[in-house]
């Protein structure tokens, strides 16, 4: 069957489609429009009555001065010395914005849809280009879609290259879209997104052994080249400003324990223990354990995690998001910590 | 009567025009959302928020003329929560194997191909060949870009013969 056979067929269909909904279907309007309140709801009695009105644009004045008087404060404090503007308005060696790239855009994004439905089982629906920039003859090209099965937001990188006549896309890397960094060594490409929070943030610094860079934010990511692994990510604000400092990696060790928000804590409980971590922590009412992993054997940990170097189980691991921070043998010194800090 | 002067009778406060305006469109209603959710249990869940949602926000209706685009908007806005819902309960796979062809009668026959086709796929289908909407209206529906709109129909369609002609193949294979 060709395209137009289907397209005769598909409004052949809809024609003599039969004006009969499914009992079921029909019985349930009905009766939802028989339980609709009599008359239409009316804005100025209901829940956005004139009173209501100015009890809100109360509350949002008071907020908005809170927040006002916050931002002045924090902004005359010199809290954190890379605030600096002198350090900020230093040279980098390359800033890194995104740029729209000079393709078709729909043929793109079909042409990188079908390279990942090759290289994986999943279904992606929405692909969108959300960070850009040409590198010698090439274009990186970062997207995000949502895996359809699971809803979970994506990040896949491609290279697109223009021939004579084509254009060529070769896909790179996929990772899941967290409000994190990840660093492809094969390709020397850095990215990332920023929390929606985190609305003040502009740029991201990124210091490798020998260098530094800035990306822009854009679409709320940012992405960077570099022949060096990062050492330190930093998420500034226009002034300069640090919010957030990344020195653990996805090619580090620990990079899957450490806190997946900051201020919280990752915990890795290893042994036997015949405890459910999240109701033990419920029970103890802890709740500043953003995530945990468990392992059974100690072989495995300490093999897998050479860090831990544990000769005794259980072991309890605690991280915040950069690094570990407490480590013990004993359960009721893991409450005490996570209950103090 | 038409939209126009039901809509501005349920903006003053009429009931009846609703419902008149509800049951006039209420083949689209389930046809988009068909197209969306798979099983009719669903489908109802879904009609039954939109009508309810489009009730209380009737007045927001500024063009009367595109009431049916807006609600159409509502019930694809609902079918799509309740996927979100619905994945965070109950993977998928175990609602559809539940629901699945529960009250497909014979008038919505081709839906069978059709309900192999993603999600994305079939709803820019369904309103395109179904509820007769232009691409322009379906980006507006669905709000997304109107090239985005036309590669899914073209995706849509080559991936619909394809599905066709693999249902083809297998019937001739079973009475053969």
């Amino acid at each position: 069957m060709d395209d137009k056979k289907l397209d005769q067929l598909l409004r052949e269909h809809a024609e003599r489609v039969e004006e009969e909904l499914p009992y079921s279907v029909e019985k349930r309007i009905d009766q939802t429009l028989e339980d609709l309140p009599d008359s239409v709801p009316d804005k100025q009695r209901g829940f956005w009555s004139a009173w209501m009105r100015y009890v809100l644009t109360g509350i949002a004045s008071v907020i908005f001065v809170v927040i006002a008087l916050s931002y002045y404060q924090i902004s005359n404090t010199p809290v954190d010395k890379t605030a600096n503007p002198d350090e900020s308005s230093q040279k980098f060696d390359k800033t890194f914005s995104h740029e729209e790239p000079p393709f078709e855009h729909e043929e793109l994004t079909e042409q990188m849809e079908d390279l990942l439905a090759k290289q994986y089982p999943i279904d992606v629906t929405n692909l969108e280009i959300t960070f850009a920039f040409p590198v010698q003859n090439r274009w990186l090209v970062m997207t995000n879609f949502t895996e359809e099965a699971l809803l979970t937001e994506v990040t896949a990188l491609f290279e697109v290259k223009r021939s004579q006549q084509d254009t060529d896309v070769n896909f790179l890397t996929v990772n899941n879209k967290v409000d994190a960094h990840w660093y492809n060594e094969d390709h020397y490409v850095g990215f990332g997104s920023i929390n929606s929070l985190n609305r003040f943030i502009e740029k991201v610094r990124i210091k490798t052994e020998n260098h530094k860079f800035i990306s822009n934010i854009h679409n709320k990511n940012y992405m960077y080249v570099s022949a060096e692994k990062p050492e330190k990510v930093e998420f500034l604000t226009s002034e300069g400003t640090v919010i957030r400092t990344l020195e653990t990696f996805n090619f580090d060790e620990q990079y899957p324990l450490i806190a997946q928000v900051e201020g919280q804590y990752g915990l890795l409980v290893v042994g036997n223990d015949q405890v459910v971590i999240s109701e033990f922590l419920d029970k103890h009412g802890i709740r500043n354990v953003s995530n945990y992993s468990v392992m059974n054997s100690l072989k495995s940990a300490n093999d897998r995690f050479t860090f831990l170097n544990s000769e005794k189980a259980p072991v309890y691991v605690v991280f915040d998001d950069k690094e570990m921070v407490y480590k013990t043998h004993n359960r009721n010194d893991l409450i005490k910590f996570l209950k103090e800090n | 009567m038409s939209d126009e002067k039901d809509v501005a009778l349920a903006q003053d406060g009429d009931k009846e025009a609703f419902s008149r305006l509800i049951k006039r469109h209420r083949h689209s209603m389930y046809r988009v959302a068909k197209g969306i959710l798979k099983a009719d249990a669903d489908c109802a869940d879904a009609i039954q928020e939109s009508i309810i949602k489009s009730y209380q926000s009737i007045r927001q209706v500024k063009n009367a003329k595109s009431f049916k685009s807006w609600l159409m908007r509502i019930v694809v806005n609902q079918c799509y929560d309740m996927i979100k819902k619905q994945k965070r309960v109950v993977p998928m796979e175990s609602v559809e194997s539940v629901h699945h062809h529960q009250e497909a009668g014979p008038a919505y026959d081709l839906y069978d191909e059709l309900q192999q086709l993603k999600s994305n796929y079939r709803i820019v289908i369904m309103l395109y060949y179904y509820e007769q909407y232009s691409i322009e209206e379906i980006s507006k529906i669905l709000r997304i870009r109107k090239g985005t709109v036309k590669s899914r129909l073209n995706r849509g369609r080559r991936k619909l013969t394809e599905i066709i002609n693999l249902n083809e193949l297998e019937r001739g294979n079973e009475s053969g």
